[in-house]
């Protein structure tokens, strides 16, 4: 037996190809055969059928289409076989229930030596961890393909040929172990013990929630992926978004700051047009979120009112990856272009992430348990006046806009509301986990604690998040289930760090009750009595879970179903207290006679929502021959999202200073009238949002001889947002890989790990624009004509009006060297089109406005990552990993107009040529030295602003800044010392990209009868001939987009430093244990300073701080 | 077992193309919206058609009953003047033009900022409103045949009746071209669900086509069945359409379809005059409208059944410290006769008036015929006589010309023709008498291509207009022409 086998790789093939027979219920021992010129293969599965063996081969090696006879009665298997294979040149060994066929040997040389030319080899293979079998590990001669496999005890046999047998190595592989090489001797029986692979070159990557997967380095499409080992788990965030700003190319995570605000996340620049107005709603901007199979349900507002963010008692929106505890992220994957997000079609535009959550590892019960404790303080925070500088400003103020005006004097008060609104804060976090597996059942239970007391004075976070995963696998059967309930509790009645109060009230009176700030509303009152006396609570209860059944037809073929559901119940109740300012509102109301103040208000909002989807698909994997394999995956999905809403709100109670309920806002009624008063100070609201979607999705990748990779996706999508008349999306996309490395030409360069070129192209959509858009609306209501119910026509339909296109291209290169150094450098073209709109119409139509499918932009960039492993043996051991990337966007086309203007402090606009992201305003070049007001230049003309805003308007603006970065990235090192101490360190930069700065508390001097200003506003004009950076305060025309209200933030920031130290431990019942200390949001660096005494970017980035934790902690195994 | 093996792929594929199918069939694409209703659900159910249809006729009533609107044919004729301020312990009334008529007033319009821009764009919502219920009117499936004809009409009769309104006010009259083939109006017979339209203006004769078209169609289609509660009067009838039709026969100056469609309302509606005994109380009535009535579009009114609002806004008086601004002019007053009991209609008062900076009592009369809660007046049996008589006198019928004029005459008491008069003169002072204060003068005018000439009040910058002027038209609003570039702008604006 002569296999002649040089490539190592090659075996891939072989035991891929290993044709297995759909076999095993006949109990016959024994074989009655007759058949004449029959092919082998078809006698062999006659024999397979009369008896519960398997008969296996390489077809590639083995001719079993020669034709053969065969005629037997009642006889062994060994027998039978013997009779057919007589004079065929094949021969086969029988273990257990399987035979294996080989090529027989040649007859031996009658000049080889006597010495041993064959010898039987048996053995076992463990997991090094805790002595479990491995099934389906895989052993190889090295330095041939020839191989066994082992079976579900984890035991193998195998048949050595040679003339040297003493001298073969063993190769024991298993995916996700490190291999394992064993001297053959002269032993006969052998024990592997494998260890996980700690650090995998080439790793197998989810590329899509149907189950394909791919070995990284064959991937055509761009994908980015971080393993659990990436994540900085212990940087102290609430989610898993804020704690990966920077750390993958192309994907800019937006701060924020605060705890539990909404994701935002742009992959390669933003993926729809920036609406015009405060109307958040619109088409989504996010990537599609997809957990365990689950497509997370996006937390928006809806085109209705109370349910459109618009107004002060609108639900404030939370992240909805606070509902997966990052401890609990095994994989996060990223899909960035049309190959790798083509199979998602018209949901896959922005981008998709793949989330993958921890599964239990072959083994005995593992036990976890970290805790984490710190402390936050804000960083950054804006410097204010103080009550000498305050009371100055605002005598220049009224003497500017009164007659007769006499300065009022200091009072001696300085208080700093700001340092007493914020703290510091405890961070806290639990996490323990449970784990383990055999060969058919594995399970995995995660559950995180975290307590975040944030620096903002009385705002809180708790947090609980659960994982569990269930897996069980029996032959051909899997089934896995994957569930992730959540609580959240968010306590936030701190709502008050948009303006300052003056700082010349104190916060108590002398009898130590809280003074009155004069501003009434939500926003308004004593911060530190409504702290105190309000209340804002949030609770969210979530659920994600999926099931998923898999059943494995044959080697090539699997098919596969999954159910997921994102359930979502959500609450926020907030109630101001009539005790101070921002629960009175003006008016007053009677009841039972008794004439009260309206004060106390109550508003409770609710959101209840969820999604499912429910996907099936058939996975094929087929190798052709020795060059061509193909795989690929056909399916089909459906998915539909309900959200309901709810809104009730009270105001005026009776006693407003305790919580009401809002049914208590009653009032009397007033006789004389047919309608009901006594519930006019309370109001309810519903409202649902639905959507649907139906698809099919295909994907197919080819190879040829490992060295050119084809990939093809297409998708049909139909779902109810879209018009009755395009409600089907057909997207594709196709790429190509070449692997140049696996050329003949370059199989001898050994310093090349990987050298690949890849390039894709084709179309995807952005279907998530809202549920109703292009449905036209009628509103009803009562007493129309004649007393009747009637119905009017609302917003208009668009039966045309379809999901926003995005035609992605995509290049780049993979370059590892050395097995140090990873390279990857991609360019891409994202044409967007179609993107949607509200633009006038001509009113014979019917409707004044319409939305429509009429502007189209590009988003176009380089991204480049590098990941280097300076030492990885010996003692010390550094890595370092980078990445950078530009996005440059600009509006192509906008049917039906050549620009669109916001209002001015949004400074908005789109106009053809122009990026989304322009902020659009007037150049500012100084103060007036003689007048103390504001100068500009337009078309090289000089004015004062008050005469500009009287000659110009929004239509000439220009563009005095961009919020897009130039570029963006992030940096992270890694060091460790005998593999005890480990220091790593993350960052993340922007160079780039302008703020504009709310002028409210820089020089809207008008505001500050009861709001103080940033120190900044203490600059302004007093004398002619004063040099100034602010005008002189009083009700001088101000324009907010004035450009020295824009200031660069490119910035570079050292968001987290954790070191930890494996505490050596023996003798108890700890497997491991280490301790570390960690630091978040350590340090910024910004290119643009803030003058002396000021404020600049560096202070005005963020109004609400930001949090920097110092924290220590623990983890454990056992 | 091979065969097991390529077998399953198929059966697999042909097993997910049932579930598609099933699921394409199936409503599971088909998602409604919470408290707004699709057009599709809307317009689906009888019940839903009549809602869309209530909502229709409530547009068209406060779009005629706008200020801009009902004021305006009278207003730019003559016959109405301006009331001056209410006057108050510190302040004498002044006399100023109300701001929602005031570029109008002096036929200075202006396309930026028309005070008829509303009322355009709204009666294009209305005609909208009315094409929907015609598109979706023949799928119902609870609605009998007969209750689909009359949907069908009435919405007709919208379509057409406010088409006509848009013509009479954007284009010159029929006869201001020997063919009509001046400028008419853009005539919107299709909904938004059929696309996006950037339609162009027809001719005034295609307009006038497609009106009677429309009309005639829905004549076709009345069914003498009542599908929405309240007055009938307050609904498009068989009766008021043939109203509507002959109004639109006479300004086409097709003399032979008007005289004979008048001639038919008069015999065959059932209707008749009011009585000469009858005539003031039948006007001062507060709720109800005059006994001759063939259409008047129903106020609106709060839950408990009170008037909300009304044309008594404008013409109205209550007392010294309320009323509305709109009074007659002594134009129009000195027109009648001293025995004309319609000169009873109007009540005079004595308003304190800043003149030249000195406090003045003048007198303003104010018309009994929008008193209490008047709806609008859109059809009455009076003007088909007059629509008769102006028709017969093209047809060379004098007779029945001096005969119905005087059936008008003598029922309000004044001299009867005598037959060698300038009838056409006649014709147009009578229908100027009778039809005062309901929005004829000014079309009454331009079709006679008479001048205006206001004396009594004017406090206009321009008083008088020439036929022909481009002024006797609106400027299409603005926006609409830069929105639209097959929109071609009226002359001069």
């Amino acid at each position: 037996m002569t296999f002649t086998i040089h490539d190592l790789r090659k075996i891939l093939f072989f035991l891929a190809l290993l044709l297995s027979s759909f076999k095993g219920f006949s109990q016959n021992k024994n074989i009655t055969l007759q058949l004449k010129n029959k092919p082998i293969s078809l006698i062999i599965k006659a024999i397979e059928e009369q008896t519960d063996f398997r008969i296996i081969y390489n077809a590639r090696k083995i001719d079993a289409e020669q034709l053969a006879d065969i005629n037997v009665q009642n006889v062994t298997l060994e027998t039978a076989l013997k009779q057919l294979f007589a004079g065929k040149n094949i021969s086969f060994y029988i273990q257990k229930k399987q035979v294996l066929l080989t090529n027989a040997a040649p007859a031996p040389s009658a000049a080889s030596s006597s010495d041993e030319k064959e010898r039987f080899i048996s053995g076992t293979v463990y997991t090094a961890k805790d002595k479990q079998a491995l099934p389906g590990a895989t052993i190889r001669i090295k330095g041939t393909g020839m191989g066994a496999i082992t079976d579900f005890n984890g035991k193998f046999v195998y048949q050595l040929k040679g003339n040297d047998i003493n001298n073969l190595v063993l190769e024991v592989g298993f995916l996700g172990m490190e291999p394992q090489l064993q001297k053959a001797d002269d032993k006969k029986q052998f024990v592997f013990y494998l260890k996980e692979a700690t650090d995998e070159l080439n790793p197998v990557v989810i590329t899509s929630s149907y189950g394909t997967t791919k070995l990284k380095e064959e991937i055509v499409g761009s994908i980015s992926t971080l393993t659990a080992k990436d994540i900085p788990v212990q940087q102290a965030s609430e989610s898993v978004d804020k704690m990966l700003e920077g750390q993958v190319a192309g994907v800019l995570i937006e701060n924020t700051s605060g705890v539990g605000g909404p994701v935002k996340i742009n992959i390669r620049g933003q993926g729809s047009l920036k609406p015009l107005g405060n109307s958040i709603v619109g088409t989504s901007t996010q990537p599609l979120i997809i957990v365990d199979g689950v497509i997370m349900s996006e937390e928006s507002y809806i085109s209705s009112s109370f349910f459109n963010g618009q107004t002060a008692l609108s639900e404030n929106l939370m992240n909805p990856l606070a509902q997966i505890a990052p401890e609990n992220i095994e994989t996060f994957t990223v899909l960035k272009d049309a190959a790798a997000v083509g199979i998602y079609g018209a949901d896959g535009a922005n981008g998709v992430i793949l989330i993958t959550t921890k599964k239990g590892k072959i083994g005995k019960a593992k036990f976890g348990f970290s805790n984490q404790l710190g402390v936050s303080s804000a960083v950054n925070q804006i410097k204010y006046l103080n009550g000498e500088q305050y009371t100055e400003m605002r005598n220049a103020y009224l003497k500017n806009t009164s007659t007769n005006f006499s300065p009022v004097p200091y009072n001696g008060v300085n208080t700093d509301w700001f340092d007493l609104l914020n703290n510091s804060g405890i961070y806290n976090k639990y996490n323990f986990n449970v784990s383990g597996a055999n060969s058919k059942f594995s399970y995995r239970t995660n559950i995180s604690y975290l307590n975040i007391d944030e620096p903002q004075l009385g705002n809180t976070t708790k947090q609980l998040n659960a994982g569990i995963n269930l897996g069980y696998r029996q032959n051909k059967f899997d089934v896995n289930i994957s569930l992730n309930p959540s609580y959240i509790r968010s306590i936030a009645p701190n709502i008050y760090y948009s303006h300052a109060h003056i700082p010349t009230l104190a916060p108590y009176n002398a009898d130590g009750s809280y003074t009155l700030t004069g501003l009434i509303g939500t926003t308004g009152g004593n911060p530190l009595a409504a702290i105190a006396q309000n209340k804002n609570e949030t609770d969210t209860y979530g659920f994600l879970g999926s099931i998923n059944l898999g059943y494995e037809l044959n080697k090539s073929i699997k098919f596969s179903t999954l159910f997921g559901i994102d359930y979502k119940d959500k609450e926020q109740d907030r109630y101001f207290s009539g005790e101070n300012e921002s629960g009175r509102l003006n008016g007053n109301f009677s009841l039972e006679g008794i004439a009260y103040n309206t004060w106390g208000r109550r508003a409770i909002n609710q959101r209840n929502s969820t999604k499912w989807n429910w996907q099936g698909q058939m996975l094929f994997n087929k190798e052709i021959n020795k060059n061509h394999t193909i795989d690929g995956v056909l399916g089909f999905e459906l998915a539909e999202e309900k959200g309901s809403f709810h809104y009730a709100s009270g105001s005026g109670f009776v006693n407003p200073n305790i919580i009401n309920a809002v049914s208590n806002a009653r009032r009397d009624d007033d006789p004389t009238t047919k309608t009901d008063e006594s519930l006019g100070g309370q109001t309810y609201n519903s409202e649902i949002s639905n959507g649907s979607r139906v698809s099919m999705f295909s994907q197919i990748n080819y190879n040829y001889k490992k060295r050119y990779f084809f990939l093809g996706n297409i998708r049909r999508d139909q779902s109810s947002v879209f018009g009755n008349d395009s409600d089907v999306a057909l997207n594709s996309g196709a790429g190509l890989a070449w692997i140049i490395n696996n050329e003949d030409f370059l199989q001898s360069s050994s310093w090349i790990d990987l050298l690949k070129l890849k390039v894709s192209y084709g179309s995807t959509g952005n279907s998530r624009i809202g549920s109703y858009r292009s449905k036209g609306l009628y509103n009803n209501a009562q007493n129309g004509y004649n007393g009747e119910n009637y119905a009017t026509p609302g917003a208009a339909p668009n039966g045309n009006l379809s999901w926003e296109k995005n035609k992605k291209f995509n290049t780049g290169v993979d370059f590892n060297v050395f097995n140090t150094v990873e390279l990857s450098l991609e360019y891409y073209y994202d044409d967007l089109s179609d993107l949607i709109v509200a633009r006038d119409i001509p009113s014979e139509n019917g409707y004044s406005t319409l939305e429509l499918n009429a502007a189209s932009m590009y988003n176009k960039g380089f991204e480049f990552t590098t990941r280097i492993k300076w030492f990885q043996k010996g003692k010390f051991k550094w890595s370092t990993s980078f990445n950078i990337s530009t996005v440059e966007n600009k509006v192509t086309d906008l049917i039906g107009l050549g620009s669109d203007y916001s209002q001015a402090n949004l400074a908005l606009a789109q106009k053809i040529g122009y990026s989304t992201s322009t902020i659009w305003g007037v150049n500012w070049i100084g103060i007036d030295p003689a007048t103390g007001r504001d100068l500009v230049r337009k078309n090289g003309q000089t004015y004062d602003s008050a005469t500009y805003n009287r000659l110009f308007t929004n239509a000439d603006w220009e563009p005095i800044g961009n919020t897009q970065p130039k570029a963006f990235g992030g940096f992270s090192n890694r060091f460790s010392l005998n593999n005890n101490i480990t220091l790593s360190i993350t960052g993340a930069y922007q160079w780039g990209g302008d703020k504009l700065v709310s002028n409210d508390i820089i020089a809207k001097y008008s505001t500050t009868s009861n709001r103080n200003m940033s120190v900044n506003a203490f600059d302004y004009w007093r004398n002619p001939g004063d040099i100034a950076t602010q005008p002189a305060p009083g009700n001088n025309t101000l324009l907010p987009n004035l450009s020295k209200y824009v200031y660069d933030a490119t910035y570079i920031k050292i968001s987290n430093i954790n070191l930890s130290y494996n505490v050596p431990i023996t003798n108890t019942f700890l497997d491991t244990l280490t301790v570390f200390a960690d630091v978040s949001n350590v340090l910024y660096w910004y290119k643009e300073k803030s003058p002396a005494g000021m404020n600049g970017i560096r202070e005005f980035n963020y109004t609400y701080p930001q949090a920097r934790t110092i924290s220590m902690g623990i983890n454990t195994k056992f | 077992m091979r065969n097991l093996k390529n077998n399953n792929p198929l059966k697999f594929a042909v097993f997910l193309a049932a579930i598609f199918l099933l699921q394409s069939c199936s409503d599971f694409l088909e998602q409604e919206p919470g408290t707004q209703t699709s057009i599709n659900e809307q317009l689906g159910t009888k019940q839903g058609v009549l809602e869309a249809m209530n909502g229709m006729y409530r547009a068209i009533e406060a779009n005629v009953r706008t200020e801009a609107f009902s004021t305006y044919g009278d207003l730019q004729g003559g016959n109405l003047k301006f009331a001056p301020a209410i006057s108050t312990t510190t302040t004498i009334g002044q006399v100023t033009t109300p701001g929602n008529v005031v570029n109008i007033y002096s036929f200075d319009d202006l396309a930026d900022n028309s005070n008829l821009a509303a009322f355009y764009s709204t009666n294009y919502n209305i005609i909208n409103q009315a094409n929907l219920i015609l598109e979706f009117t023949d799928a119902l499936k609870d609605a009998s045949d007969t209750e689909k004809s009359q949907i069908k009409a009435e919405a007709l009769t919208a379509r057409a009746y406010v088409h006509f309104l848009l013509s009479e006010i954007y284009s010159q009259n029929y006869g201001f071209t020997a063919n009509a083939s001046h400028l008419g109006i853009i005539y919107n017979s299709k909904s938004i669900t059929n696309g996006l339209q950037y339609p162009a203006r027809e001719t005034v004769a295609n307009t006038y086509t497609f009106i009677i078209n429309d009309i005639k169609a829905a004549l076709n289609l009345y069914a003498n069945t009542i599908l929405l509660n309240g007055p009938a009067h307050s609904y498009f009838n068989k009766n008021n359409t043939k109203a509507l039709l002959a109004r639109v026969y006479l300004a086409k100056k097709d003399w032979k379809n008007a005289y004979d469609t008048a001639d038919d309302i008069i015999k065959n509606s059932g209707v008749v005059l009011m009585s000469s005994g009858d005539y003031l109380a039948q006007w001062q009535k507060p709720d109800a409208p005059v006994s001759e009535v063939l259409l008047e579009f129903s106020i609106p009114r709060n839950d408990a059944g009170s008037a909300s609002v009304s044309l008594a806004t404008f013409f109205g008086y209550t007392s010294d410290s309320q009323y509305g601004k709109y009074t007659a002019s002594q134009d129009l007053v000195n027109l009648y006769e001293s025995s004309d009991i319609r000169k009873q209609l109007f009540k005079n008062h004595q308003l304190p008036t800043l003149v030249n900076l000195q406090k003045e009592i003048l007198n303003y009369y104010f018309t009994d015929k929008f008193q209490g809660n008047p709806g609008y007046m859109a059809f009455r049996l009076s003007e088909q006589y007059l629509i008769r008589a102006e028709a017969a006198i093209e047809l060379n019928n004098s007779a029945q010309a001096i005969e119905d004029i005087n059936t008008i005459r003598t029922r309000a008491n004044a001299a009867v023709l005598q037959g060698n008069e300038d009838l056409k003169e006649a014709v147009f002072l009578e229908r100027r008498k009778e039809l005062c204060f309901e929005g004829h003068l000014f079309f009454d005018i331009a079709r006679n291509k008479k001048d205006v000439s206001r004396t009594d009040g004017c406090i206009a910058l321009s008083c008088s207009l020439t036929y022909p002027s481009p002024k006797f038209i609106l400027p299409i609003p603005r926006s609409n022409i830069n929105l639209n570039t097959n929109l071609k702008q009226n002359e001069s604006y």
